[in-house]
């Protein structure tokens, strides 16, 4: 068609060297939909920007940016206009669509059911999609996101892994020429004070970051004002926009100046962009580590391989294995930490995409994070209800093309071929699950903020965006529309015309039943294993909530400590303890390192006089620091000896309280144990480091001073008294009564003794179920969607059984005139669905207990899976079942015989 | 008369036609654009937007002689109509006029 219009080529033209030619078929694909009277124009371009391709990527990717810019012409200004209208088949088209809409209206309530069944698995299955993607979306919008690595160290002892790594680790990563950049991150809880006029109060800022000026090369966050090399300044800081906002409001943050800690000026010389909600760590404040070594009054550098304990972050160089990188950072580290402490703290590189899901250690990373095991618990739910749906909606869409057999009999007669049936019977279960698609998606952005709330998480839907993501759907969608379609397209469309207006096609139909059978035995497989896994769930989370912890968790408030650098905070310190007790409502005032429950202490080496056996070097031991009358504040019971006391004078530096599992780990008994010495320590490069020695004093009951998760760790108990006061993390208070109307009179008290220090009092029973959110909110997500998915099981069911019913109408009439009662029917109706249940059950038991057996792994203390679960969940399931059944075969059974005999 | 407004594209790829005088064609105008601003913007999205130009009244357009790099058909070339002048005039202005009016503080530090 071009090639008439195109002039001849002039001699120097045929000079050139021969241009590449693209691929012929895409030409022709243009050609057979652009406007003939833009086809040269357009071609000539697209020819001219494919040779320059050709010379700039090479031909293949040439080619595909050929395919891809020819089809961008598919728009409206370039089509080709149709001349000749064929109005015969839009005639057709338009009586397909009457056929269709008059079907739906006819039978409102099985089309609604239909379509409700479908749009509702494909809402959930969008909101649990969204979920899914957005978990697996962490760390992921950085440009080098493949590259960046954490550098975690592996113990061991026990498999855990610590996420952060001592100061000192830089040094040797620098010696790795394969490493682009190498950049340490730490966080801290700093109090924040503006230094200016109004002049603020001080706040405590818990997402206060300091990192190595190498941050903005590793990490994609975008400073919106400043300059990168702000971050090598020791005196400067960065804010993101909304920090900016929150402490500066509409005034010009730049130049302003903030005060940290004590004496500590920064001046504000950045905006950066605010951290994306996938982001594993969350900042306010950046600043360089250069000022953290002032803020600890450190100048030297940080020759610790345990202090500070900050996460260091690597960019590999393009190309580089993680896995040889791997290797040398281990020997690298060996060389300078030494072979015998190396070997048990085993550095390795963990991708940056893999934190949020697959940390094992989650107690040391910056957020909370999230689990991969619920990740694919979810996806398998969303998938399964997906599945569930789509079977329901071809279910009800072979159990109601029957009824059509009639229609295609006269339809045939008049003429209709095979085809043209088929493709009406396609046509209309497509637009009917299209109709679905649509109508779930609507629901399911109706519901997200529902859904949002009990997922903790701040879920979009915007299909323009995540289009690759809604394709799938998409085609699962047209799949699920086309399989419904197909049976009565391929089966009803070969009947003969003939045979099926006499009404003698009972056979042929009823062979299709297994199918439709085999479909509800399915659903109900997958409704039993998920009523199953959500009631283990909930027992599971009854139990981590109601499981005695060993300690009294009630009543009691925690109060951060201020960090205790000098003699003359402690004694502050300890006239806070002081001004606590003696007030009134307060019965108990204590110190710890961790809180209880939050952890077991710091991983300690350990020596024992008198030990009969050989210490490994993997041995460990937890050390927990506490005050005076913990035990007694926590009820914990001693089992022997006695606990630290105040008035032994040598309590603050020398006793040693030891766990029941610490006793018997050392080979002791309680009583034996008694007056033993303990040293704990951590020993690197020949020094020592945390080097305490003391006597044992007294051996308490095991309680679980971690999550229900990790299994009471042996545990050496000294005091973070006297002169180990900086060992005091947190303040313990137990009060006698209520402890809400503590806060105040608390704060009172705070207010005099640290003025310009906020009180940041928290109640640890609330506190401690925090720790089980995770598996709450798994527990929510599982019973709504459980809830759903036995919904749509039903509604299916629902179809099935009015179908089978409508099917028996003529022999419920013959068996009631012939005088059964309406018990029998009812039987007799039910019994052909008790089997339905019955196999699904027999199914679902180890499909569930497998599953679910599986996530209790994760727990140190866990249920154990009884019986009861599955017979609650098969006996839910079978009344469901029986309720619905019984209501059709009912209303079946009511019917006057004389009205259902009477139609032929 | 209705006065006719014009988008942002539209208003670029214009400019690009009259900076171009009597070489804007398809390809030309996509690299100019590229090289002037760093717009990448495809060969059919700019084909549409000349396309809507012309029936706007803002361009007009020749074809031109063949070449070898293009398998031998011609290239259109456009130019802007006065119609085309005015309007890129108008808008200048508008703009000017607007910017005229910004009070000095408005435009300093705002964070949100």
């Amino acid at each position: 068609m071009a090639a008439n219009t195109r002039a001849s080529l002039t001699v120097e033209d045929a000079m050139k060297p021969p241009t590449p030619t693209p691929p012929r078929w895409i030409d022709r694909l243009l050609e057979s939909f652009c406007n003939p009277h833009l086809l040269e124009e357009v071609q000539g371009d697209l020819q001219e920007l494919y040779s320059e391709w050709v010379t700039e990527y090479g031909e293949r990717k040439a080619n595909r940016l050929y395919l891809v810019h020819t089809l961008k012409f598919f728009r409206p200004f370039a089509l080709r206009r149709n001349q000749h209208s064929n109005t015969y088949r839009t005639m057709m088209f338009k009586h397909y669509f009457t056929t269709a809409y008059r079907n739906l209206m006819k039978h409102k309530s099985f089309s609604i059911i239909n379509v409700a069944g479908l749009a509702l698995g494909i809402t959930c299955f969008t909101l649990i999609a969204l979920y899914v993607r957005y978990e697996l979306s962490f760390d992921r919008f950085h440009t080098d996101a493949d590259r960046i690595y954490r550098v975690i160290q592996q113990k061991v002892n026990d498999g855990d892994a610590f996420s952060r790594t001592g100061g000192a680790h830089i040094t040797p990563l620098q010696e790795i020429a394969e490493l682009e950049e190498v950049v340490r991150l730490f966080r801290t809880p700093i109090e924040v004070q503006r230094l200016d006029d109004t002049r603020t109060e001080r706040v405590n800022e818990e997402q206060f970051y300091f990192a190595d000026s190498s941050f903005f090369d590793v990490f994609n966050f975008r400073l919106l004002v400043g300059e990168v090399s702000v971050l090598a300044s020791p005196s400067a800081v960065i804010l993101t926009e909304s920090t900016a906002q929150r402490h500066f409001g509409d005034q010009n943050p730049l130049g302003q100046t903030i005060r940290i800690g004590d004496s500590l000026s920064l001046e504000v010389q950045g905006v950066m962009e605010d951290t994306p909600d996938n982001s594993h760590f969350t900042m306010d404040f950046l600043t360089s580590i250069a000022v953290l070594k002032q803020y600890y009054n450190n100048p030297g550098p940080f020759e610790s391989y345990w202090w500070p304990w900050l996460w260091t972050f690597v960019k590999l160089q393009p190309g580089a294995e993680a896995s040889s990188v791997n290797s040398q950072i281990a020997k690298a580290v060996e060389k300078y930490r030494g072979a015998d402490v190396a070997q048990q703290f085993v550095p390795q590189l963990q991708p940056v995409t893999d934190i949020h899901l697959y940390s094992t250690n989650t107690s040391s990373d910056p957020s909370a994070n999230g689990n991969i095991t619920y990740v694919a618990i979810f996806s398998a739910i969303s998938l399964l209800i997906l599945l569930i749906a789509c079977i329901n909606f071809t279910n009800l869409s072979l159990a109601r093309s029957v009824k059509r057999a009639k229609e295609v009999g006269i339809r045939k007669a008049a003429g209709a071929g095979r085809g043209m049936l088929m493709r009406q019977f396609l046509g209309e279960s497509f637009l009917l699950s299209l109709l679905a698609l649509t109508a779930g998606l609507l629901l399911a952005e109706l519901l997200l903020p529902y859904f949002n709330d009990l997922a903790y998480r701040d879920l979009k839907i915007d299909i323009l965006n995540q289009l690759p993501f809604w394709l799938p759907l998409l085609g699962i969608v047209i799949l699920t529309g086309l399989l419904a379609g197909s049976y009565p397209a391929w089966v009803l469309s070969g009947l003969q015309a003939a045979r099926v207006l006499k009404g003698n096609i009972g056979q042929k139909i009823g062979s299709h039943q297994w199918l439709q059978q085999g479909l509800v035995v399915f659903q109900f497989v997958a409704s039993i294993a998920l009523i199953a896994g959500t009631l283990t769930a909930y027992q599971q989370l009854t139990f981590l909530q109601e499981t005695s912890l060993g300690f009294e968790k009630e009543q009691i408030l925690t109060v951060p400590a201020p960090q205790i650098t000098s003699a003359e905070q402690a004694e502050k310190l300890a006239s806070l303890e002081q001004r606590f007790s003696q007030l009134a409502g307060v019965s108990a005032v204590s110190r710890a390192y961790v809180r209880p429950g939050f952890g077991h202490g710091m991983d300690r080496a350990y020596e024992v006089e008198g030990m009969a056996e050989e210490i490994a070097p993997e041995d460990r031991v937890s050390r927990q620091h506490i005050g005076y009358q913990y035990f007694e504040l926590l009820d914990i019971p001693l089992v022997s000896g006695r606990t630290l006391s105040s008035e032994s004078g040598t309590d603050a530096t020398d006793a040693v309280i030891l766990n029941e599992v610490a006793a018997k780990n050392f080979g002791f008994t309680p009583e034996t144990a008694l007056g033993k010495k303990v040293r704990t320590y951590v020993y690197e490069n020949g020094q020592t480091y945390g080097d305490l020695t003391g006597t044992v004093i007294g051996v308490v009951k095991d309680h679980h001073s971690a999550s229900l998760k990790e299994r009471i760790a042996p545990t050496v108990f000294m005091s973070s008294e006297g002169a180990y006061s900086s060992l005091t993390r947190h303040l313990l208070v137990k009060a006698s009564g209520s402890p809400q109307q503590l806060i105040g009179t608390l704060e009172d008290a705070w207010k005099d003794v640290f003025p310009d220090r906020p009180l940041n009092a928290s109640y640890l029973d609330a506190d401690l179920e925090m720790r089980y959110q995770a598996e709450q909110r798994l527990g929510d997500i599982m019973i709504t969607f459980s809830v759903l998915a036995i919904l749509i099981a039903c509604l299916g069911l629902y179809g099935l059984a009015s179908y089978l019913a409508e099917r028996r109408t003529k022999e419920m009439g013959i068996r009631k005139t012939l005088g059964a009662s309406m018990q029998q029917l009812l039987i007799l109706f039910n019994q052909d669905f008790l089997r339905l249940i019955g196999i699904p059950f027999i199914i679902a038991i180890p499909i569930a207990w497998y599953a679910m057996d599986y996530w209790l792994q994760n727990f140190a203390y866990h249920i154990s899976i009884g019986p009861i679960i599955f017979v609650v969940a098969g006996s839910l399931c079978l009344g469901i079942a029986l309720l619905t059944v019984s209501y059709q075969a009912l209303r079946t059974a009511r019917v006057n015989p004389v009205d259902s005999l009477r139609n032929e | 008369m209705r006065k006719t407004y014009i988008g942002e594209l539209e208003e670029v790829v214009l400019l690009t036609v009259a900076l171009l005088y009597d070489q804007a064609y398809g390809v030309a105008i996509t690299h100019e654009i590229k090289s002037q601003t760093g717009r990448s913007i495809s060969i059919s999205a700019i084909h549409s937007t000349l396309h809507r130009l012309s029936e706007k009244g803002y361009v007009n357009s020749r074809m031109g002689g063949a070449t070898a790099e293009r398998g031998g058909r011609r290239k259109r070339f456009f130019t802007v109509t006065p119609a085309g002048s005015r309007i890129l005039h108008d808008v200048q202005q508008t703009r000017e006029q607007l910017w005229q009016q910004i009070p000095a503080q408005a435009l300093q530090w705002k964070m949100l």
